[in-house]
């Protein structure tokens, strides 16, 4: 745990996608209504916790000395995808949420990582320039 | 075996449901009926293609990622933050999937213009 923590680029991940979560959040507070908010909720959560047990799971399978047993790998990511399955299958189901204020949480890390990756080429680019 | 059971139950369920419909109003029952299907259809392609995309994506990159753990140990901390990102991104495409198929099952928005349409409502 304090060895993943240390990566700082990690670290830099997981702050950027809390923010671009709760810049969402407020977005959706101030313009849409609140079953719109509602689901960038519940979606923000659902892949932010997806994205913290998958690199639980990563760490705890690759990192040389720390290995777990592949049956407990396997099981975990199981687990994992069988919980998001069932917790989208409520909030559609039961219509707990607006579908698309959904999708618009569950794109936080892909919103994240798209504005890292923009971010870094744009340094790359200006270094190049100058 | 199982199978073969399984098949011509739902066969003859299904044939149950849409003879149930066509004593109504049979073109009415027809018209569900193939709404029905296509969005079944649909769904059950868009999970199926994405999860197919989605393990093709991931094996490869994980893949790579153990035969470089394995050429060198020490560099497994960035090689694991690395797949991780690659990783939530591929998999993020087979959760907007599986959300895209369960509205299509269960939170259609166009499901109650088209059963007026077709006049079941």
């Amino acid at each position: 745990m304090a060895g993943r923590e240390a990566d700082p680029l990690l670290r830099k991940i997981r702050l950027m996608n809390g923010a671009v979560w709760v810049a969402l959040l407020g977005a959706g507070l101030v313009f849409m209504p609140w079953r719109f908010t509602l689901g960038i909720a519940a979606g923000g959560m659902v892949i932010l916790a997806n994205f913290h047990l998958l690199a639980r799971a990563l760490k705890s399978g690759l990192t040389p000395g720390q290995l777990t047993t592949p049956m407990a790998v396997i099981a975990k990511y199981y687990l994992r995808l069988a919980g998001t399955a069932l917790v989208l299958f409520f909030l559609i189901a039961y219509r707990l949420v607006d579908p698309f204020g959904l999708i618009m949480g569950l794109s936080v890390v892909v919103i994240n990582l798209t504005l890292m990756g923009c971010n870094e080429m744009r340094k790359i680019l200006f270094k190049e320039a100058n | 075996m199982v199978r073969k059971v399984v098949v011509l139950t739902l066969i003859a369920l299904l044939s149950m449901v849409a003879v149930a419909f066509a004593e109504a109003n049979p073109q009415v029952a027809a018209a569900g009926l193939n709404v029905y299907f296509g969005v079944v259809l649909a769904a059950g392609l868009a999970i199926g293609i994405a999860a197919l995309g989605t393990g093709i994506g991931q094996g490869i990159g994980l893949r790579g990622a153990v035969e470089g753990v394995a050429r060198n140990p020490e560099a497994s901390g960035k090689i694991t933050v690395t797949m991780l990102i690659g990783l939530a991104m591929i998999e993020s495409l087979a959760i907007y999937a599986l959300v895209v198929s369960l509205i299509l099952l269960y939170a259609y928005p166009m499901a109650a213009p088209i059963a007026k349409f077709v006049g079941l409502q």
